[in-house]
């Protein structure tokens, strides 16, 4: 049966009369009873309260932030299987869930998913303290503690809030290169995804801007502040001497760089979203997600040139396997037999949103994916 | 003289204890437990924790399964999307039997039980692997591959699955697409709900402050052949009759009967509607006319309580609902009793 036969016959009192419904961040402060309950369902003779702190709807707060975004696809970044192809990653890969046996050189190794990204705990959904590190790895932060909320302000605040004298936010900051999307006068925009300025929690510098396509998040167009601000909790990669530089220019080399072998790019399409590069622009209206330009001049390098932020399939949160195999195509987890999780549908490399298949796109030989800078294969 | 009753041998008592012993060992330990609850509109709801879905080691624990449940042999039929496993339960809720932990079934997003007795699985990758359908034991007896469906539903990759009166009822979550499949796999019925929704979604957001996230949650067929679902997103839950009626009801809030992040849904012969809410933690009940009767549960770690409920099922005979939640805690089953 065709749509247009459907009667859409709405009952009384229906949401449509309720308001934006939609807008629960918003940019801002999302709706207090999204993640705060009153009274604990409903009538509640039930003496004493079976919420966590501070009446969160989970038992933590990682765990009240899953209760929507668990899922594949779409705002969700929690899969079951390891599906979720946006850019921050899905934090499947850190559950126990992704753990298994993988053959490498005839060798037998365990996944092990504590290295796999950041070890947010969220007891409702399987994800659990890191068992390795106790603090994070290049800062003091305890580890037991990380959790959503630890990089995203669940109360959207910039600048301390109204109360501290800023103006109220009227839109999301992920989105500000779309027309509709534009803060009216005598308002603000939020953060790009409601990530913390200095001053929350253990965060000593202003959120980083960043443009999205969706709330899917599976094109994203970095603009500045990034490296700087995942320093707040590992202060100790702050050393451009021993360790590989941030917030220096991406070599040109990266608009020429195709894959292996193949010099032929140019700046127009260069971008690749697996070695993505930040642009050196503090305006997120400037920044388009879709855009596939190279290298500009402004361009720098940042920590997520090489790490997804939430997790991914490879070590240290890598976008791409740098451990099991000299070429990305012999990556271990790419070629398991039929009872593991690549059958269940998880997906270890990703582009805007979609599948990559590092041999058709780079070739059997392709070595790391630093090459997109260095340019050494 | 009438027909005389030729009694059989006597059993010594001896031989009768196994038999006891199974008896105990396959009821799980059942639990009358005060469960919260309360009624709207002069409803009479009862709702009573029985216990959760057991092996011979206690609950089993899984985390948002997938549920259907099976009226002629009563028996519960769960899928761990993470271990890509089955398991049945029996009528007491004890495990009976589990396969597919092991690689020997084709990675799965959802169960379905058959009219006939067969066990179906949705293909994790449907392109290739379709419809599985397996014996009682799990053992992979036959595909059925989707046939002649219509090139504006191209891109349909179902992830949910049911089946009902000999068809299969699949849907696309993402695609807002429902297809409806004989038993043979030929193309019977399609609908798109994209258009539908959007239009709810301007009328919610007229600026469009936000980007549209719209996806199916919950998802079920009753016994009329009428399609349930939930919107999260739009705060709505949604019946569709078989004459293409679509209807929606549902309003945000924190109070009951009001929609936090909706998910399952399943109707009863009667009508009357069960969805279960993640953020409240609560199963709701509403009328055949969506008047809210009732809801029961409480956030909790309380065997009777809930944590974030996903799926559910439903046994109309014994009046019984399964409820799968989050934090591993398995599969808790009530039972029902609604007047009005």
């Amino acid at each position: 049966m065709k749509a247009s036969k459907m009667i859409l016959a709405m009952a009384a009192g229906l949401v449509l009369t309720s308001g934006s419904a939609f807008a629960f961040h918003g940019g801002g402060v999302a709706h207090c009873d999204g993640c705060h309950s009153m009274h604990n369902s409903a009538d509640n003779p039930r003496a004493g309260s079976a919420t966590a702190a501070s009446l969160m709807k989970g038992s933590d707060a990682s765990s009240t932030c899953l209760n929507c975004h668990t899922g594949a696809s779409s705002y969700h970044i929690n899969s079951v299987n390891g599906s979720n192809k946006n850019q921050g990653g899905d934090f499947f890969w850190v559950s126990d869930a992704a753990t298994h046996d993988y053959l490498e050189r005839g060798t037998v190794i365990t996944f092990d998913p504590d290295n796999k990204g950041h070890n947010v705990v969220a007891a409702d959904f399987g994800l659990t303290v890191d068992a390795t590190n106790t603090t994070a790895p290049g800062g003091t932060m305890n580890a037991g503690l990380l959790g959503c909320t630890s990089c995203h302000d669940p109360h959207g605040q910039i600048d301390g809030g109204t109360a501290n004298g800023a103006a109220p936010i009227s839109v999301s900051g992920s989105y500000l290169n779309q027309a509709t999307k534009q803060p009216p006068a005598g308002t603000i925009a939020g953060n790009y995804r409601l990530l913390g300025d200095a001053g929350f929690k253990q965060i000593t510098a202003n959120a980083p801007v960043a443009t999205a396509d969706a709330s899917a998040g599976t094109k994203v167009n970095y603009g500045s502040g990034m490296s700087d601000w995942c320093l707040s909790c590992h202060p100790s990669f702050n050393d451009n001497t021993n360790m590989h530089p941030t917030d220096v220019p991406v070599p040109v080399s990266y608009n020429s760089y195709v894959k292996t072998g193949d010099f032929t790019g140019t700046a127009a399409t260069a971008f690749d979203p697996l070695v993505p590069i930040e642009r050196g622009v503090s305006d997120g209206k400037l920044l388009d997600p879709a855009s596939t330009v190279g290298v500009t001049g402004t361009d720098q390098v940042m920590c997520l040139s090489c790490h997804r932020a939430h997790a991914s399939a490879f070590e240290n949160a890598l976008r791409w396997d740098s451990n099991t195999s000299e070429f990305i195509a012999g990556s271990a987890i790419l070629h398991e037999n039929t009872s593991t999780l690549m059958a269940n549908g998880a997906v270890p490399y990703y582009a805007n949103g979609a599948a990559v298949d590092v041999v058709a796109k780079y070739g059997q030989y392709q070595r790391q994916l630093c090459n997109k800078c260095h340019a050494k294969d | 003289m009438g027909a005389m009753k030729i009694p059989g041998p006597v059993k010594p008592l001896s031989s009768l204890f196994p038999v006891f012993l199974c008896a105990i060992l396959l009821t799980p330990s059942a639990a009358s437990a005060e469960l919260q609850q309360s009624q709207r509109g002069g409803a009479s709801l009862q709702a009573s924790f029985q216990y959760l879905l057991s092996d011979f080691s206690g609950p089993v624990a899984s985390q948002w399964a997938r549920l259907d449940f099976d009226p002629r042999q009563q028996e519960l039929y769960t899928l761990d999307q993470s271990l890509n496993e089955i398991r049945i339960y029996n009528q007491q809720g004890m495990e009976v039997f589990a396969f597919g932990g092991d690689g020997s079934i084709v990675a799965a997003k959802d169960v379905a039980a058959g009219d006939d007795g067969a066990i179906y699985l949705l293909a994790r990758n449907f392109q290739r692997d379709a419809i599985q359908v397996l014996n009682f034991r799990g053992e992979p007896q036959a595909v059925i591959t989707l046939e002649n469906l219509p090139e504006k539903y191209q891109k349909f990759d179902p992830d949910r699955m049911k089946c009902q009166g000999g068809l299969f009822y699949l849907l696309d979550s993402r695609e807002l697409q429902i297809v409806v499949l004989q038993s043979d796999g030929a193309f019977r019925q399609a609908y798109d709900l994209t258009a539908d929704f959007e239009r709810m979604a301007r009328e919610q957001d007229p600026e469009k402050k936000k980007t549209l996230s719209l996806e199916i949650s919950g998802f079920s067929i009753g016994t009329d052949g009428s399609i349930y679902f939930t919107v999260p997103t739009l705060f709505s839950a949604f019946r569709l009759k078989p004459d293409g009626a679509l209807a929606a009801f549902g309003s945000p809030g924190s109070g009951p009967g009001k929609f936090g992040v909706v998910s399952g849904i399943v109707a009863d012969p009667q009508g009357n509607i069960y969805v279960a809410d993640r953020l409240r933690s609560v199963v709701m009940v509403f009328a055949s006319d969506f008047v809210f009767l009732g809801e029961f549960g409480y956030r909790g770690d309380r065997p009777e309580d809930m944590i974030v409920p996903d799926d559910l099922a439903l046994d109309p005979e014994r009046h019984r609902i399964f409820v799968a939640q989050a934090a591993n805690k398995g599969v808790g089953v009530y039972t029902i009793s609604l007047g009005r």
